[in-house]
């Protein structure tokens, strides 16, 4: 296909102060069928969000101005559009940051394209409203009204407070949640001292669906930042 | 015998006597007050009580008077004699205070601990006319307890002589006044034959050796030498180089706490140099790097058919954001070099045509960007161009960053205008922009390290161009200056000039 023959992949925005790479994003993701507005700062940012509404947003988190954790905080008033930041290594409390303000998922520089690809299809995904109740990832697979989970068709007994952890990750499949996130959604509210309870039960998780728990390939962690259920 | 004996009167001889007393209880002191009054009281008793001319006394009125006079007398020349002793007391103290009141004026002044240091021994030359004076503390490098000069005035000599070391390690050692005569006894050591050093013993020494210390720390000694005319050194003075030491002391620490305060803050400072160089750096390092991931990444994506144009683009930004790192990288390089002091210009004569030729092909996809029109026009005064000795790589460098920084700072489509000219003799180069220029304000500091004039503009940078463009333009002799029409609303811009001496010379590193 050509590479700018259709934009069946949806309306993407990206927003960095460096030319060069707002130039080389455009083309690749032009590319990959998708349409691509870029905006330079924050307010410009915000201004094509209004009124081009796009399906998700690529946004550099360190800009001359208005930087992007505003944009994000702002444009959460009234949008759920699918944000992912882009931001340095080393700054991961930058990352928790906009996490936690609303942005979806996060990408460090430098990234190669696949990567970002798949953060677009997996945030634009979920964005897309689903009435699924059975989801599955890998050889998992649950069934939310049922309260059942299977691994390979064998079903797996989950404590209440497993499956409220494990439901919480599988809505939210393919994208980093953060301590904070998780703690909320499963023990609701958020306080720093639960966090150790956190790990322990990401680790009766792993037990119990993992293949090789020390090397988890289903349910991840982000240092520093949170955990992520492999789509 | 005695005629006006009689005419006088025993009443206003006796008044004569008490006044004696008097006098010489204001001017002599106790001691010869109260002889003077014993003194008189037995030549009244001879001249003046009958029988004359003898001790007896006739009447036995006259021996109660006596006795009352001789009491009267010796009680005034204790009060009178008091009352001197006080005085005298008084002035020295008031002379004490104003010296050290004059010390501690020029304790505070002095800044560092060595000013300090000068500052009292000076003073204690001065005030006491001593031959000499010297602070001695232990040497932090010498296992061996040796002892450095850290001040000194008068005549002194830098050798320290092994009796002055023994009694200042006693002083130090035992946080007292030490003095030693010149006479007499040579201390050779404080366990060995001879004499064993003493504290101030006597009252009157030739040498004293004072402790400077707080209560913490023994900082040194104050070695006080020799007082010409001046007599030797008392108990007094003693007493008072101890509170010219105590002042020493406390400036000492006082000047060691703000020389060390001065220190922790130059460092950091450095250190905020340093992360705000390493932020800035990481910056400028990731953008070209994450433009370079996501061309090459794209294109090595097998499931995308990409045609020609698109293509290109990626390959451009490739190549371009590759001249930008490598560009990053020689201005880091010179960064370091500049401020290590180490940077040497390889000059050589260069054909100045064919090197603006080449700067021309160098910033072509630094212009590419924001579609640029670069002119280059040379202005050789008469004749041809002359050759000009200078380092090409590191000019070049100057070149980049200055065109560079001409791009970036104009609206995109901008002309961007180079001008070489030999002006007398020399080489001047004009870059100039029609960008949105820089307030008056800021144009001094635009050649410091780090400085960046439109910090929150719409421009990312890490303020190291023009740093370096300077040290490199200085480094060759030369000077580097800008000028900026800004809110004139003519568009002028920003035009860096900077000159080299056309023959060449290497100027001091920067």
């Amino acid at each position: 296909m050509s590479a700018s023959s259709s934009h069946a992949g949806g309306r993407i925005l990206v927003v960095d102060d460096e030319p060069q790479i707002r130039r080389a994003l455009r083309t690749a993701l032009t590319a990959h069928g998708f349409e691509v507005e870029t905006a330079e700062d924050g307010d410009d940012a915000l201004v094509r969000i209004a009124t081009w509404t796009p399906d998700a947003i690529v946004l550099d988190l360190v800009m001359p101005g208005k930087d992007g954790f505003e944009v994000v905080r702002d444009t959460r008033t009234w949008s759920q559009v699918p944000i992912i930041v882009l931001s340095a290594r080393g700054q991961e409390s930058d990352k928790v940051q906009a996490l936690d303000l609303g942005a979806d998922d996060y990408l460090t520089k430098p990234f190669g394209i696949p990567e970002l690809l798949a953060r677009l299809r997996a945030v634009m995904r979920r964005a897309a409203p689903t009435a699924e109740t059975v989801l599955t990832a890998g050889p998992v697979t649950i069934d939310i009204a049922k309260h059942e989970v299977r691994r390979n068709g064998q079903v797996v007994h989950l404590t209440p407070t497993e499956f409220d952890l494990l439901r919480v990750l599988a809505v939210n499949a393919g994208r980093v949640l953060t301590h904070r996130q998780v703690l909320e959604q499963v023990w609701g509210g958020y306080a720093a001292e639960n966090a150790p309870q956190l790990r322990v039960y990401i680790n009766y998780l792993r037990r119990k669906l993992e293949d090789d728990p020390a090397h988890p390939r289903l349910i991840l962690t982000e240092p520093g930042i949170g955990y992520r259920l492999q789509a | 015998m005695l005629p006006w004996r009689e005419s006088l009167g025993v009443l206003n001889c006796m008044l004569g006597f008490v006044g004696l007393s008097l006098v010489l209880g204001l001017t002599l002191g106790i001691g010869p007050s109260a002889l003077g009054a014993v003194l008189s009281f037995f030549t009244f008793d001879y001249f003046f009580i009958a029988p004359y001319n003898t001790l007896d006394v006739a009447n036995r009125n006259h021996v109660l008077a006596l006795v009352i006079y001789l009491a009267i007398a010796l009680v005034t020349s204790l009060l009178v004699g008091r009352l001197r002793a006080r005085t005298l007391l008084a002035e020295r103290e008031q002379r004490r205070t104003a010296l050290l009141y004059d010390l501690n004026r020029d304790l505070v002044r002095g800044e560092t601990v060595g000013q300090i240091l000068q500052a009292i021994v000076s003073s204690v030359v001065t005030i006491y006319g001593a031959s000499a004076t010297r602070v001695l503390a232990p040497d932090p490098d010498d296992a061996s307890r040796g002892l450095r000069v850290l001040a000194h005035a008068g005549s002194t000599k830098e050798r320290i002589d092994q009796d002055t070391r023994t009694m200042a390690q006693w002083t130090i050692d035992h946080r007292q006044v030490a003095g030693i005569g010149n006479e007499g006894r040579r201390i050779r050591s404080p366990h060995g034959v001879g004499q064993p050093p003493r504290p101030f013993h006597r009252s009157q020494s030739d040498v004293l050796f004072v402790p400077i210390m707080t209560p913490d720390h023994v900082y040194g000694v104050l070695e006080v030498r020799d007082r010409p005319g001046g007599g030797r050194f008392s108990r007094d003075d003693a007493r008072l180089l101890g509170s010219f030491a105590d002042q020493a002391a406390l400036a000492i620490e006082r000047g060691e706490l703000s020389e060390r305060a001065a220190q922790a803050s130059a460092l950091a400072q450095a250190n905020e140099l340093k992360s705000s160089l390493l932020a800035a750096v990481s910056h400028d390092l990731r953008t070209p790097l994450t433009t370079i991931k996501a061309s090459a990444s794209a294109l090595l994506d097998d499931s995308v058919e990409w045609d020609p144009a698109a293509r290109n683009d990626l390959l451009s930004a490739i190549d371009e954001d590759a001249d930008r790192l490598t560009l990053m990288v020689s201005n880091l390089l010179d960064l370091s070099r500049i401020e290590g002091g180490v940077l040497r210009p390889d000059l050589d004569w260069q054909d100045v045509p064919a090197f603006m030729a080449d700067v021309q092909d160098r910033v072509r996809s630094v212009l590419a960007m924001g579609h640029h029109e670069l002119t280059v026009t040379l202005d050789p005064g008469e004749g041809a161009f002359p050759p000009v000795r200078f380092d090409y790589v590191e000019i070049m460098q100057v070149m980049i960053n200055l065109v560079g920084n001409a791009a970036k700072y104009s609206p995109d489509g901008a002309p961007i205008a180079v001008h070489a000219a030999i002006v007398g003799e020399g080489l001047q180069v004009s870059v100039s922009d029609s960008g949105m220029g820089i307030p008056p304000d800021r144009l001094p500091h635009i050649f410091e390290t780090f400085y960046r004039a439109h910090d929150h503009g719409p421009v990312s940078g890490s303020g190291i161009g023009l740093a370096i463009c300077k040290g490199i333009v200085e480094a060759h002799g030369g000077h580097i200056a800008a000028r900026s029409d800004v809110g004139s609303g003519t568009g002028h811009g920003t035009t860096v000039t900077f000159t080299l001496p056309r023959t060449g010379s290497i100027g001091e590193p920067a």
